[in-house]
């Protein structure tokens, strides 16, 4: 009953994410702007029903229902379009939409596919710390996602700018200093949650173990390199006030070692 | 019958000298336009009136000839001394409306798809009310007009993209900076072209300007004028340290800004700074422009921004063209409906179609039940129709069957088969 459930919801926000991503995506192509703010709309509609979806099953289970690979990336999905969302209100600006929503369809699509909801949790799992660590750790990853978007976009906009050739993305896009603090803003709030998981996660190795392990497994050594790398790009650009570029390269380093330590988190599990 | 015209002077055809002597000012609209309405069967009257065109969208009902009533207004506007009939563009019918919504889509003006025409066709609207120079028709056409200009803007790119030089320069600064709140502009060289940037940045609300010139008193004397800081050109480079914006628009032989000392004062910022040459000799060495986080525009990457946003307008000519037919079509079937016959097969289209819904209801009933309940609703319908029907075939004026037509379309919310364009065509 709450696997027909679960499969129903995910496949109804899954293709409102789908659509909201084929609005965005006519919007950056056309300059329909009623496009974009109807994407806007969706997105939000999508969220709405993933949001009622996650709470049901969070009455039902008793906890946040992301022991799964399937429903891990349905959750970082959720987390990224609630972040951009939330970006979107704040910035005014639509463009970015047709780069996240893509992204988060993926993910859905990918778990769709890959369906295996969570069911009883192993007693060591049940533990408030390991819950934190989790959806720290998953807030972390969607602020360094969104980050990375910016850092993107960042590059092909100063490319365009630099070589004198306005095209698409010109156009289109919010301006260079607008998707720097997207960049800026996403790395430093991924830095901050990616330290409180890093936290919850050794005080609930403590609690499952007595003692803390802290082996240096791949899993762990990435997860450490991307906190450094990420803090060396906050860092230098505060001291040195670095260049949106060099913060934007930065931040997309850190994401490539994002998605290592995730991979291996995968194969670890 | 209703029959809508356009007559005007547009820049196309008109040679400015005339333009000049026929704008519609207030004072002509109560003099001149409003004695119009009454004359030939002229019953509203629509003036549009902008440095590029004057116009008149009129309504008649009736047979009469609004030409010579127009003609007369023009020449006594023009002057004993020009032929302004040779200049005067006269179009009917749903030519005359498609004209308008041109005119308020920025089809028809000097800078394609520029946005103040449709600000002026909706001052026009309300100084025309003011002058109690609408009506019903003009109303509607102007709603459509107005619907069909934001529309243009709105879906397609007919005013996407700056098309003058000092207007690409500020939307280079906001695509790099976004908002200008907490910018700084330097100015070098205090010319025309480089003033009117600084007037566009300083409209877009750039936070501090300075002023640069080789000559200190002429920076002083425009830095009054734009509240602007002036700065004696030895502090050039200290100040483009500072300044995330520099327009440079002097009239000296060789390079103002080097690359060299520009290198060393920038080294510390760290920040995207702006440069946009915009003189002839160029004021800024080409190998500055090659430096991280540096972009420098001169005139020849401007214009080519230019150009290339007018070669995009003009590619949305056609697919603004067909989104105006749309409200076209709309504004006929509309226009269509107000005449007697169609509102009367309307109206009986409509009666009759309650009744057949009615009668549906009662599909299984025996024949004879069948035919007698089809026979009274039938009679029913023809006796409560006849009344109105004959009423609305009698009425004395035109304006008074336009207005009923509309009332009835309103309450029983009728539906028009869709107008034949060349119907209103003369």
């Amino acid at each position: 009953m709450m696997t027909t459930f679960t499969f129903t919801a995910q496949a109804a926000f899954t293709a409102l994410y789908l659509a909201a991503a084929y609005l965005y995506l006519k919007y950056f192509f056309s300059v329909e702007r009623r496009c974009g703010l109807l994407a806007a709309r969706v997105l939000v509609a999508g969220l709405v029903v993933h949001l009622a979806a996650l709470a049901v099953r969070i009455a039902h289970l008793g906890y946040l229902p992301i022991a799964t690979v399937c429903d891990a990336l349905s959750f970082a999905g959720f987390i990224i379009a609630l972040a951009y969302v939330c970006i979107e209100k704040f910035s005014r600006d639509l463009s970015m939409g047709a780069f996240v929503a893509p992204i988060i369809c993926i993910a859905q699509v990918i778990s769709l596919l890959w369906f295996h909801p969570s069911g009883d949790l192993p007693v060591r799992y049940r533990s408030p710390w390991f819950e934190i660590h989790v959806s720290g750790s998953m807030f972390a990853f969607a602020s360094f996602a969104i980050a990375t978007i910016g850092a993107v976009l960042y590059l092909v906009l100063y490319r365009e700018l630099h070589r004198k050739r306005p095209g698409r993305f010109y156009s289109r896009l919010t301006s260079l200093e607008q998707l720097d603090r997207v960049n800026f803003y996403g790395s430093l709030l991924g830095v901050i949650l990616l330290a409180v998981a890093i936290f919850t996660g050794f005080n609930w190795m403590r609690e499952i173990r007595a003692s803390a392990d802290l082996r240096l497994d791949a899993r762990i050594i990435a997860t450490w390199f991307t906190l450094a790398v990420y803090l060396t790009g906050l860092v230098v650009r505060r001291i040195t006030r670095a260049s949106g570029r060099t913060l934007s390269l930065l931040s997309i380093a850190g994401f490539i070692l994002v998605v290592m330590a995730f991979a291996f988190e995968g194969i670890s599990h | 019958m209703i029959r809508l015209s356009y007559y005007g002077f547009t820049y196309r055809q008109t040679p400015v000298e005339l333009r000049e002597r026929v704008v519609l000012a207030d004072d002509a609209l109560a003099a001149r336009v409003a004695p119009l309405i009454g004359q030939a069967g002229i019953t509203e009257v629509y003036p549009l009136s902008t440095c590029n065109r004057t116009e008149l969208y009129i309504v008649q009902l009736g047979d009469g000839d609004a030409d010579g009533p127009v003609r007369a207004l023009f020449a006594g506007l023009a002057g004993a001394d020009v032929r302004a009939d040779r200049y005067l563009e006269r179009a009917t019918g749903l030519e005359a409306a498609r004209r308008l919504l041109e005119v308020a889509a920025g089809l028809d003006s000097m800078v394609m798809g520029e946005p103040q025409i449709l600000g002026q066709v909706k001052e026009f609207q309300d100084k025309a009310r003011r002058h109690q120079l609408l009506g019903t028709v003009t109303e509607r056409l102007l709603q459509t007009a107005i619907h069909a200009g934001k529309r243009a803007r709105e879906e397609t790119e007919i005013g996407q993209g700056a098309v003058s030089v000092s207007f690409a320069a500020v939307e280079l600064a906001r695509k790099i900076f976004g908002g200008f709140e907490h910018k700084t502009a330097a100015l070098i060289g205090v010319g025309e072209m480089g003033a009117l940037c600084a007037r566009h940045l300083q409209a877009h609300g750039v936070h501090r300007l300075y002023l640069l010139n080789r000559t200190f008193e002429r920076s002083v004397e425009l830095a009054r004028e734009l509240t602007g800081i002036p700065v004696p050109i030895e502090e050039l480079y200290a100040t483009l340290a500072q300044s995330d914006i520099v327009i440079s628009a002097t009239a000296a032989p060789g390079f103002v800004i080097q690359a060299g000392p520009f290198r060393e004062s920038v080294a510390a910022r760290r920040r995207e700074i702006l440069l946009v040459d915009i003189a002839i000799p160029r004021d800024i060495e080409p190998a500055v422009g090659d430096l991280a986080g540096v972009f420098l525009y001169d005139i020849d990457d401007l214009e080519g921004i230019v150009d290339a946003n007018r070669r995009k307008r003009e590619a949305e000519v056609d697919k603004v063209r067909r989104l105006l037919l749309d409200e076209l079509d709309a504004f006929a079937r509309w226009l269509g409906s107000l005449d007697v016959t169609p509102t009367i097969v309307a109206l009986r289209g409509k009666f009759e179609t309650i009744r057949r819904r009615e009668l549906d209801g009662y599909r299984n009933a025996p024949p004879q039940e069948r035919e007698l309940a089809e026979r009274v609703t039938r009679a029913f319908m023809n006796k409560l129709l006849h009344a109105p029907v004959t009423r609305l075939k009698e009425l004395p004026s035109e304006s008074d069957k336009l207005r009923c037509s509309e009332a009835l379309n309103r309450l029983f919310e009728l539906e028009h088969p869709p107008a034949d364009p060349e119907a209103h065509e003369s």
